[in-house]
């Protein structure tokens, strides 16, 4: 069943290539209808998800390089599922937010995004690491292609550096992923499946100094991806210059996988090398928060502002994931979901009126709640749940972080608190200069409100704000009892 | 004294009468038949000139086809019954070995794709003469038993032929000023390269007193050490000089650029292909014999040590060097030029990789597994070159400027996306088979140690990347208004299914590299 989850996206590009070119309506259909499909898999997924389970569930192993201990092996925990059904969620909005916005070379960009989406979905549901680097790499392409095709001005330069940062990542994790194989091999069978690596270091522990190279090189692959301070220079020219959906893909899942890496591979792999890595981690995180929302605060592009908070934001997860107890690591993993939401839809506000107005300076706009109601509304909204207000989804993730972070390290949580207090600041201030107060400029009176199709995939992720507010605990019961299984191999391990 | 005895003795031991059986013939039968469709379509193409037909001699390329496949068809018979167990032939000149088999098979593969593509790139400008297809093929048998050579004057002589089929292949468009100047280019600093090489061999036979590889081995081995190691090192030396030229090593790849570029591209990729993995299969003979595989003594590890020292040196300058001076090129096939330079540095890698720990690295699998994908990617990619940059003298060298790639995905989408995977295969980017190559190369490289040259490696892939995307930026990011595309010139059938079947190898072996991982163990050396 994961299997075919993961390859639906893949079979509708097939499926894609036997419709005529110049038909981009049918092609839209066609790849509305693939990534729809896959969304239903996806939700039937998480109804035959067991919740109370520690371990992975619905496993998929098959041979396939047997001769150097590769398979494939694919499966979901609490830590993987909702980022899945968050990819399968956002592909289809994507598709639709691109509707009329992406004109030329209609067929290359929905191949391209369901490409993507197959290499995303790979990623998380990967149990094998050498599977998992081909999925991580496999997804390169295709964005880097989103971006320096459908891209605005600057694309080539943002595609590149997109590209070659995440690439530098990847091939440090390459070596490790080698050197991890040959003492495998050395202690055992050559395997790259997780759950017996998990097994064969932890009876034969790699020595410290091997193990911390190693967590180095996964955890700055890793790093990169989320992105975390001072690796984030890529991330604000890649958000700006990327299409609308490539955008939301790439706030709201490529930056995930950066988290996941660490919660999946770089700590249980390199326990005691993550342990005494906490300090530091914890302190770029904090730096990230802060960092982060300065910047918003001084940001004249709104796409700009966005990706910067993401970076802001993604430190609250790295905070959550390195306080070690059970809040802060379930925090993190809900505010994952949280962000790739509220981002997602800012970054879709923001292209449906840039698509009206053509611009993405704060100055440009001004009084929009007069003008566009429907908008304002919904960009309201999804403001407060980006800065966490209670009943919306940003705040339970924020308050379980902080509240795990509290536990481990006062001195991380209490700055890190500062972080939301601008983070409110800077968005509503966003709010403001965007929204509210007279409209200043003449182009801005005649501005169409959002339509039926913006609305119909606006509307979900509203719902979703307000329903993981309001019965978060539906979704951290099936988070809690993976973390706790991840958590008890941690402390096994690094507790002397 | 002791040397003029051996030499007696050897001399005695070859006026037995008739000496050679059938079996001798029968093994090297792949290269024989090479032989004979070469000088059939010489005549053949005599033939044709007496009577002034102006139709297209389509059926030389049909029997000159025919006969790789015929040969091909043999090789891989060998290959699939074989046993694993190498046999001399011709009292011990030649070899035959599961890894003697696989590297002919690649060079078979590689002519029958140049021969593919030839039939559009000459066809297209009017060049159709029969010593092309000889040529080809008569380098194509030398290639083979090049690979198959164990003794040190049939590496010689096989050298000998291969070069001289190149040369003039390189100046096949003779009016052509750069591909006479890369080819006497490529003329002189092969000849020194061939005497450096025949040096080397000169002293080897003069440290050890033989001239059959294994007996040299055996004397290097014996615990009398009668051996003078140190004229046996320079011998390896010279010798890893002379193979160095071919392989396109830095500091000895100067040739290659300019021999590369001016050669009609269909040649080019020929060149890079056959060549190339006839001198990998060489070297890395040589090598692993020298390094004492079978059982070190006490002297071999000197010689394996100062190997292991000078291939490292010459693997890490030739990665960066030709990563970094491919980063600067505007030209498409110079830049393609220098990345071949760059992978006979990862290639160097495996070789270094299985000579220092010979019994650990199954006998160089990692290199004849690389050599399979890039054989591919090369024949894929020079093709695609060749479909689109025709023209002759300065409107050629336009066309083959990355800048001209500017659109092309608009124009040509199908060939677009062939030469994105085959680029993308270059770097080594899943799922690719140029990926599972670099990951078998460079795990050898770490489990034999060799921890400074896997990251060295893996460092120039990175700047590796930045040259492969620039054609995928201007094939598929730059809006073809700007600067941009000739009128593409449609490819052709032929190069189509060449270029088709390239790419959907390396997709496949890509996707399911494990038969390949088996097939490139068995065919290691043993």
């Amino acid at each position: 069943m994961i299997t075919i989850l993961t390859f639906l996206p893949l079979a509708t590009v097939l499926a894609l290539l036997f419709i005529p070119k110049n038909d981009s309506k049918k092609v839209r259909v066609v790849a509305l209808f693939g990534s729809l499909a896959t969304l239903g898999f996806a939700l039937a997924l998480l109804l035959s998800f067991e919740p109370a389970a520690q371990g992975f569930q619905l496993v998929e192993h098959w041979r396939w390089i047997p001769s150097i201990g590769v398979s494939y092996k694919v499966g979901i925990d609490g830590i993987s599922l909702f980022m899945v059904i968050l990819t399968a969620f956002l592909t289809p909005i994507a598709i639709l937010c691109s509707w009329t916005s992406v004109s030329k070379r209609v067929l290359e960009f929905h191949v391209a995004l369901l490409f993507l989406a197959t290499g995303m979905i790979g990623v998380f549901v990967a149990l094998d690491l050498v599977l998992f680097y081909v999925f991580w790499e496999v997804m390169l392409i295709p964005m880097y292609i989103l971006i320096g095709v459908w891209g605005s001005s600057n694309r080539i330069r943002a595609a590149v550096k997109f590209f070659l940062y995440t690439m530098a990542g990847s091939l440090l994790m390459f070596l490790a992923i080698i050197y991890l194989y040959v003492h495998v091999s050395n202690h055992g069978t050559p395997t790259f499946d997780i759950e017996q690596l998990y097994a064969t270091l932890k009876a034969a522990p790699l020595d410290p100094l091997p193990q911390g190279i190693l967590f180095l090189a996964f955890a700055v692959s890793f790093a990169i991806k989320v992105p975390l301070f001072p690796f984030h220079t890529w991330l604000p020219d890649a958000h700006t210059e990327a299409p609308t959906a490539g955008s939301v893909i790439l706030a709201g899942v490529l930056l995930k996988m950066g988290t996941y890496g660490f919660l999946r591979f770089a700590i249980p792999l390199f326990p005691n090398a993550a342990q005494a890595a906490i300090p530091w981690i914890s302190a770029l995180a904090v730096v990230s928060i802060i960092f982060g929302a300065c910047m918003c605060l001084v940001q004249e592009d709104i796409k700009r502002l966005i990706a910067y908070s993401s970076v802001s934001h993604l430190g609250f997860v790295m905070l959550g994931i390195f306080s070690f107890n059970v809040r802060g690591v379930v925090g993190g993993i809900l505010q994952m979901v949280n962000h790739g939401i509220s981002t997602g839809a800012l970054f879709l506000l923001i292209g449906i009126m840039y698509e009206r107005r053509h611009t993405r300076r704060i100055t440009d706009y001004g009084g929009l709640s007069s003008v566009t109601p429907r908008f304002a509304t919904i960009f309201f909204i999804t403001t407060l749940s980006a800065i966490g207000l209670p009943f919306l989804n940003g705040f339970v993730g924020e308050f379980l972080i902080l509240q795990g972070a509290f536990e481990s390290n006062k001195v991380y949580a209490a700055l890190g608190t500062t972080g939301v207090v601008l983070g409110a600041v800077y968005m509503l201030v966003l709010c403001r200069r965007f929204l509210l107060g007279p409209v200043t400029k003449a182009e801005n009176e005649s501005i169409e409100d959002l339509n039926s199709r913006e609305m119909g995939f606006l509307i979900p992720l509203v719902i979703l704000m307000i329903a993981i507010g309001l019965f978060s605990p539906w979704v951290t019961d099936r988070i809690t009892p993976s973390v706790d299984g991840w958590l008890a191999r941690w402390t096994e391990v690094t507790t002397p | 004294m002791n040397m003029v005895n051996t030499v007696n003795t050897t001399l005695a031991s070859t006026t037995i009468s008739n000496p050679f059986g059938w079996e001798d013939f029968f093994s090297i039968l792949p290269a024989v038949i090479l032989f004979v469709t070469g000088s059939l379509v010489l005549v053949l193409d005599l033939l044709r000139r007496e009577e002034v037909g102006k139709k297209r001699p389509l059926y030389l390329y049909f029997i000159s086809l025919l006969g790789t496949l015929l040969s091909g068809a043999c090789l891989c018979a060998r290959l699939g019954s074989d046993t694993g167990e190498a046999q001399d032939y011709f009292l011990g000149a030649v070899v035959v070995d599961n890894f003697s088999t696989a590297m002919s098979i690649l060079i078979v593969l590689g002519t029958a794709f140049s021969l593919l593509g030839a039939i559009d790139a000459l066809g297209r400008r009017g060049i159709e003469h029969g010593e092309f297809h000889s040529l080809m093929l008569f380098a194509a048998s030398a290639m083979i038993l090049f690979t198959r050579s164990s003794s040190l004057i049939m590496i010689f002589l096989s050298l000998e032929t291969l070069s001289m089929a190149v040369y003039v292949l390189t100046a096949y468009t003779r009016d052509e000023k750069r591909s006479v100047e890369g080819a006497l280019k490529y003329f002189v600093l092969g000849g020194l390269s061939t005497a450096f090489l025949l040096l080397g061999l000169v002293f080897i036979y003069g440290a050890t007193g033989k001239t059959n590889l294994t007996e040299i081995a055996a004397v290097i081995k014996s615990p009398e050490g009668l051996v003078d190691i140190p004229l046996l090192l320079m011998g390896l030396g010279l010798t890893i000089v002379g193979l160095g030229f071919k392989i396109g090593a830095f500091p000895f790849h100067s040739w290659l650029p300019d021999a590369y570029e001016g050669a009609t591209t269909i040649v080019t990729g020929f060149m890079a292909v056959t060549v190339k993995v006839a001198s990998f299969a060489v070297l890395l003979r040589l090598a692993l014999l020298f390094a004492g595989v079978q059982e070190p003594t006490t002297e071999a590890p000197v010689v394996r040590d100062a190997m292991v020292a000078i291939l490292t040196t010459l693997a890490a300058l030739t990665m960066i060097f030709g990563n970094l001076v491919a980063l600067a090129q505007s030209s498409f096939k110079r830049m393609l030029a220098y990345s071949a330079i760059a992978h006979t540095g990862y290639l160097l890698v495996g070789v270094v990789a299985t000579v220092s720990e010979p019994t650990a690295q199954g006998g160089g699998a990692a290199v004849i597994f690389y050599l399979f994908p890039y054989a591919l990617m090369s024949l894929g990619a020079f093709t695609c070159l060749s479909c689109l940059g025709h023209g002759e003298g300065d409107q050629a060298q336009d066309l083959e400027s990355i800048a001209s790639y500017r659109g092309l995905a608009l124009k040509q989408p199908l060939l677009a996306f062939g030469l994105l995977i085959l680029m993308v295969s270059f770097a080594g980017i899943p799922p690719t088979a140029g990926f599972w190559g670099k990951l078998y190369i460079f795990r050898q490289a770490i489990e034999s140690g060799h921890w400074g040259l896997a990251l060295i490696g893996v460092l120039t892939s990175l700047v590796s990347f930045y040259y492969y995307l620039g054609i995928v930026v201007a094939m598929y990011m730059h809006p073809e208004e700007e600067g941009g595309l000739r009128p593409a010139p449609e490819a052709r059938t032929w190069s189509k299914l060449s270029i088709a079947i390239t790419v959907g190898g390396v997709i496949l072996v890509g996707l399911f590299p494990d038969v390949f991982f088996e097939l490139s163990a068995k065919c290691a050396i043993k």
